[in-house]
């Protein structure tokens, strides 16, 4: 990741790879009060974002605190977009569980032969 | 199984269930047992008695029957047997009592099978072949009991494992005890099958509740309780099916020390995962049986634990859920619990030391178990 | 062996914490980097916090949960208050009003203007459509402007609903929103013979109550504080209950106003803030007072409010309610503006006087001002399905769930927060709004993560906060808010 300043814009450089533009998107849509958000793509592999300040400029001082936050939002976002991904099955079946009307839906607890067994001494 | 003591039978073909009489306060009728306090032959004995138990104090050589009834001669004289205990004879001489009417703690005692080998059981399960046969005893035994009897509970073992006999019990406990509040001792794993459930639910019985033991939050530590792999799934699935189908429940937590730490966590999962159910009960530890053995594991001072039960009650206590705590006497806990602290051990089991007498709160106590004085546990503190 | 996510989402509480919230509501206050560590497989068996995952619910040990089906009940109950659907019927009988509040948001006229009283004609189609409610539990809440101006149609209309009601068996809650100042002994016996539950206004003592609340002639503190007493004694004190809204004026006096509350016998206070409707929004052009002034005014008042409890003395701030009913219960909220999907048509909806029905209040306040976006239909020319299920219902469902919009689908707070198109719309100018400058967010949004962090940092506050969800105080409440 790379944050730099250059005239009046924040420019990040990540990985698409690593961050992707749905989790961008995600990440930045919270920085549209402060900042004219523009998001791009450079060279196929590469996420730009712009974030030109609404009022004012960046200062320099502020830049320290500004990335910092920008990386650790970076972070956050990623880690929900994993987590959304992953359980993007179980959530469906849990909510088609959850409004079925039926007991057809139901999952049965797994029953192994030694449950029930009286093999103890 | 309570109070087993074995004599000599005479004409004994199959098991015999019966109300104790003693004469000659009252007629007997065909579902007696004659109680004869020492070998001597009556005047009349009434041919239609189920049975006779003689004490045999005299010690006299004994060749058969009393009056051409089935019989059994005891001599074993410290058994207790009062006027309308109900009692079982088997074919082997084993005099079982099924039933006492001046006890508030009566079972129906299903079969001594289970699915789990909890390390606190106080009544470790064997493998034996037992359910018909007990089907039978107490299928003879329920017309018996008395109309008014208030509560009675269906024990074991792992009364589940009875499968369709189960709701079939259960209707003729509604038919002949139609008032009796029946509580069903049961981990409820069975009930993770709707069927099963479906079936208890077309009893259509109003007065059951069913007693899960649940241990803890989530499944290693309750599976280890119960040295049972999936039992935790099971159970708490149980739970929910049969609150699907109308049955109430009441969750029992005996505390031992692998579960006391995480006492609160319980409380919460409790409320979160079935505020629906009717009662929570924490259950001072019995040690008997399989937790005797465990002893050294699971054994826990009260005092220990004190916070983290505190903790637990007040929670489900404000959020609405009734509790209680069972089988632990007034001087473990401080007195904020008391309002919590029901009589709960058997009338049959419960102890007090010598020092009880001068404690402030005696009469409300619940005691100890008789089994702690063997296990040195009696640390009575009389409240003054 | 690894273990499995389940679905969650998580949230930062301040420097060195987060909140992990589960789809059901359950929640770990844990170190920040906690849920990175989760996903990343940081986290080992033998862990404390291990056994916490799997017994909340947020990793299991197989790709699909043993306790799937209880899962998936509990999330059918936090949905639950969507079997009822439209619980809360409002019916504004009339615009016209014997006050004028600072923050009015009526439209209201004067009591001598004509045509602003409901018809008879209009309120027995609003009536028939009432009924058409699946709901077992009706609330019907007569709004105005001041009800108590047009009493008799009041008392015609729960006669008739009372009347409609043998063929229906519902359970019927009857409201009155007035100002009292007009209460009369007719009203009070009508108010007795039929349960109804009087809400009215104080906003804190007298120097601020009159100030936000003026009546020609008459001292309106003085007026609701007599009406108040006399509705107690008659009717009982649990018939009567206050609201309060804040104005720029109240934002001095959080304490102030809650010793009223407590001095008037009242055992919780609602802290509201304005609505940016009506003359609230044209006073100033904008809204007259920030989210951060609200804010700093609500968090002075609870924890005044909790420093009370912690001394003992029993009184509930009805909005932190709300959110923990969220948080620490398993079951839904009936409170229409922190639904998911919002309570507008699912929950709560206006016949006006004129025949017009609304989403919500809000919807009707939006129509006072000549835009009609969220008007679903007219009692006389359209029926129960082309309004509750209507083209315009539709359109608002889109954006009435939390699930889906942008900036709330992967919020840690979203299964205790909602959603507001009306206001979002009336905003910001579209019904899905825009998170980072959105009010009703940034308020919600402290107010979580506020009462979170208060839990968190004392198990004495969230032993007084789950005082305040006990089921048998709950149960004095009216079902649907």
């Amino acid at each position: 990741m790379r944050i730099e300043l250059r005239q009046d814009n924040l420019e990040v450089r990540v990985q698409l790879q690593t961050y992707s533009l749905d989790v961008l998107h995600k990440c930045f849509y919270w920085y549209g009060e402060d900042f004219s958000v523009d998001i791009e793509t450079e060279n196929g592999s590469i996420g730009l974002v712009l974030l030109r300040p609404k009022a004012g400029t960046i200062d320099e001082s502020l830049l320290g605190s500004l990335s910092e936050r920008i990386r650790s939002d970076l972070i956050d976002f990623k880690v929900r977009d994993i987590v959304t991904q992953e359980t993007r099955n179980v959530r469906d079946l849990l909510i088609a569980k959850a409004f079925a009307c039926t007991d057809e839906f139901d999952t049965p607890v797994p029953v192994q032969s030694t449950d029930i067994d009286h093999d103890h001494c | 199984m309570i109070n087993g003591s074995r004599g000599i039978p005479f004409g004994i073909t199959h098991p015999i269930v019966g109300r104790i009489s003693l004469s000659p306060i009252e007629t007997p009728t065909r579902d007696s047992i004659l109680l004869l306090e020492d070998v001597f032959s009556p005047k009349t004995i009434n041919p239609d008695l189920a049975g006779v138990i003689v004490r045999n104090r005299s010690k006299v050589a004994i060749s058969g029957p009393v009056a051409g009834r089935p019989t059994l001669f005891l001599s074993d004289l410290r058994l207790q047997l009062e006027m309308h205990d109900i009692v079982a004879i088997h074919t082997d001489g084993t005099l079982e009592t099924l039933f006492r009417p001046n006890s508030r703690d009566n079972s129906l005692f299903v079969t001594d099978n289970c699915n789990c080998n909890c390390l606190m059981c106080s009544q470790p399960p064997k493998t034996c072949n037992d359910i018909q046969y007990r089907f039978a005893i107490n299928e003879k035994l329920v017309p018996l009991i008395p109309a008014q009897t208030e509560t009675l509970g269906i024990t074991g073992g792992e009364p589940t494992l009875l499968g369709p006999l189960l709701s079939k019990l259960l209707s003729a406990v509604k038919g002949y005890l139609p008032n009796t509040e029946i509580q069903v001792l049961t981990n409820a794993r069975a009930f993770s099958s709707t069927d099963a459930v479906k079936q208890i639910r077309n009893v259509e019985h109003r007065k059951v509740i069913f007693g899960i033991p649940l241990n803890s939050d989530h499944s290693s530590l309750h599976d280890y309780i119960t040295q049972s792999s999936n039992s935790f799934a099971q159970t708490v699935t149980g739970i929910h099916n049969l609150t699907r189908y109308d049955q109430r429940i009441e969750i029992r937590v005996i505390l031992q020390r692998p579960v006391v730490r995480r006492l609160r966590k319980l409380a919460e999962f409790i409320f979160r995962n079935m505020p629906f159910v009717e009662h929570v009960a924490f259950m001072g530890l019995e040690p008997t049986g399989n937790a005797a053995v465990h002893w050294g594991d699971i054994c826990v001072d009260p005092s220990s634990y004190e916070t983290e039960l505190r903790e637990a009650v007040e929670l489900l206590s404000i959020s609405g859920i009734p509790v209680s705590i069972f089988n632990l006497p007034n001087c473990v806990l401080s007195s904020d619990l008391w309002p919590f602290c029901k009589q709960s051990i058997s009338d049959w089991k419960r102890i007090y030391d010598d020092s009880c007498s001068r404690c402030k709160v005696f009469s409300r106590c619940g005691g100890f178990f008789e089994s702690a004085r063997t296990i040195g546990r009696l640390k009575a503190e009389p409240v003054s | 062996m690894s273990y499995y996510l389940l679905p969650f989402r998580f949230q930062r509480l301040n420097e060195k914490e987060e909140v992990l919230v589960n789809e059901v509501g359950d929640f770990l206050i844990c170190s920040a980097g906690t849920a990175g560590m989760v996903v990343r497989r940081e986290i080992d068996s033998t862990d404390p916090i291990y056994a916490d995952l799997l017994a909340n619910f947020f990793v299991s040990e197989k790709p699909i949960p043993d306790l799937i089906d209880v899962l998936a009940t509990r999330y059918r109950t936090k949905k639950s208050f969507l079997d009822s659907f439209t619980c809360l019927h409002i019916f504004v009988m009339t615009l016209r009003c014997n006050h004028g509040c600072i923050y009015c948001q009526v439209g209201r006229r004067t009591p001598e203007d004509a045509g602003y009283d409901m018809s008879l004609e209009n309120l027995s189609r609003s009536i028939a459509m009432m009924f058409m409610s699946p709901s077992k539990n009706l609330t019907v809440e007569f709004q105005g402007g001041e009800p108590l101006l047009v009493l008799d149609k009041i008392k015609e209309a729960v006669e008739t609903i009372s009347a409609a009601n043998k063929a229906y068996s519902k359970n019927v809650t009857y409201v009155l929103c007035t100002n009292l100042s007009l209460l009369s002994e007719e009203a009070l016996e009508f108010c007795m013979q039929y349960g109804i539950i009087i809400s009215t206004s104080l906003d804190g003592p007298e120097y601020v109550h009159n100030a936000n609340r003026h009546i020609l002639g008459i001292n309106s503190y003085e007026s609701v504080i007599r009406g108040i007493a006399t509705c107690r004694e008659r009717l009982g004190n649990d018939r009567v209950s206050a609201l309060m809204t804040t104005s720029e004026f109240s934002l001095g006096f959080p304490i102030q106003i809650v010793d009223e509350y407590l001095r008037q016998g009242f055992s919780s206070i609602f802290i509201r803030a304005l609505n940016p409707f009506g003359l609230a929004r044209r006073r100033d052009g904008k809204k007259s007072y920030s989210v951060d002034q609200f804010l700093h005014f609500y968090k002075t008042a609870l924890l005044y409010i909790l420093q009370l409890n912690l001394q003992g003395t029993h009184f509930v701030e009805e909005y932190a309610r709300i959110v923990l009913s969220k948080v620490l219960t398993p079951f839904a909220s009936g409170f229409t503006d922190l639904q998911s999907p919002n309570g507008v048509v699912n929950s709560v909806v206006a016949y006006n006087y004129d025949g017009n029905v609304y989403a919500s209040d809000e919807a009707r306040m939006l129509a006072e001002e000549g835009d009609y976006t969220f008007r679903l239909g007219h009692v006389q020319r359209n029926s129960y399905a082309e309004i509750f299920y209507g083209p315009k219902a539709r359109d608002i469902a889109e954006f009435w769930a939390n699930e889906s919009l942008p900036g709330c689908s992967e919020c840690g707070f979203q299964t205790y927060c909602g959603a507001d198109p009306v206001r979002n719309y009336a905003t910001q100018g579209s019904a899905a709004g825009r998170r980072p400058s959105n009010a009703f967010c940034k308020k919600n949004r402290e107010i979580i993560r506020f009462l979170l962090e208060l839990m968190s940092n004392s198990n004495d506050i969230e032993r007084v906060f789950r005082t305040w969800l006990n089921p048998s105080w709950l149960r004095e409440q009216p079902v649907c808010q």
